[in-house]
């Protein structure tokens, strides 16, 4: 189990509004577990930038308690939300950062093909990207995992769509395919075109 | 207590929410370095992590006594340093409205002249 029972956290939670002192014991339950399940998320990503991303969440709990609504989702699910979200965040702004300096055909997700400018490199902290994101399958997030880390190799990306199993041009066609419609959803939300 | 958790709380300084900013800039004003800090609040490295995670005391007499001793009861810091460090935090958010408040006079100027239109658009290249 990686996290601790739900009545645990949420009580954690709910001593945030009254007390002073209760953030230390909030951090100390839902940290560990959030840097753990964001890790799996984001294989691959720095351990530093995973565990960065997991406190600033935490903290920002910690700031606004109100934020996290029982009702509509459990709490670590709305903790590893905010995480991914800074996370992202915390990449496209090191991306813009670098863009310029890196070679865009060592780029995999490359939005723009053939672009050498970066003129359109990713805003992933852009809301309508982040909705995009947000609604991405399990699938497709982990794939685009896969494509934000630069994976190059088709055989983890058909280890993903779980088709190890088919002839091997089938596979490059359905990663192919696969890839295509994530950068498509995401140009659309950027104001770009699939072509 | 986790390693991460104590890195969480130094985080914590950069936000005047959180009792670590105020912690910081106490740190910072006397010229102390971790180590002297920890010894001058009377806490261990894992006490010091809990007091930089607790929320800012308020700030209204009654709120700021009420909220010191809680934490230096929970926590058994020196409750005289916790409340040096407090001001100390106070004033250094004070500084840094008085800062954000300066920043519309220089700035703008500078925006009304970017959105002026050009007299010669025809000259812009």
């Amino acid at each position: 189990m990686i996290w601790p029972p739900d009545d645990e956290l949420l009580a954690a939670w709910g001593r945030l509004v009254g007390d002073p002192t209760s953030g230390t014991a909030f951090v100390s339950l839902a940290l560990p577990p959030l840097v753990r399940a964001l890790a799996l998320w984001g294989k691959g990503a720095h351990a530093d930038d995973i565990e960065t991303a997991a406190a600033d969440a935490v903290l920002a709990l910690i700031k606004r308690p109100e934020r996290y609504d029982p009702a509509k989702s459990p709490l670590p699910a709305f903790l590893l939300l905010v995480a991914r979200r800074r996370w992202l965040n915390q990449f496209a702004a090191e991306r813009r950062h670098r863009v310029g300096k890196i070679p865009w055909d060592d780029v995999e997700f490359a939005l723009a093909d053939g672009n050498e400018e970066g003129d359109d490199a990713p805003s992933f902290d852009r809301p309508e990207m982040q909705g995009v994101i947000a609604s991405f399958s399990d699938v497709d997030r982990r794939l685009f995992d896969l494509m934000l880390g630069g994976e190059r190799n088709t055989a983890a990306f058909a280890a993903v769509m779980g088709i190890t199993d088919r002839p091997s041009d089938e596979q490059e066609r359905e990663v192919k395919r696969a890839k295509d419609r994530i950068k498509a959803r995401l140009k659309r939300a950027a104001g770009g075109t699939d072509g | 207590m986790d390693e991460m958790v104590i890195r969480a709380a130094r985080r914590a300084a950069i936000d005047p929410h959180f009792l670590a900013f105020a912690l910081h800039q106490y740190a910072e004003d006397q010229q102390m370095d971790e180590v002297t800090l920890t010894a001058e609040l009377g806490a261990t490295p894992e006490t010091l992590a809990h007091a930089r995670l607790c929320r800012m005391p308020r700030t209204d007499p009654d709120g700021l006594q009420e909220d010191v001793d809680r934490i230096a009861a929970k926590f058994g810091l020196t409750r005289s340093v916790l409340v040096k460090a407090v001001r100390a935090g106070e004033v250094a958010v004070a500084h840094r409205v008085a800062a954000e408040r300066e920043v519309p006079e220089t700035v703008t100027p500078m925006l009304a002249a970017r959105d002026r239109t050009p007299e010669s658009p025809g000259n812009e290249e």
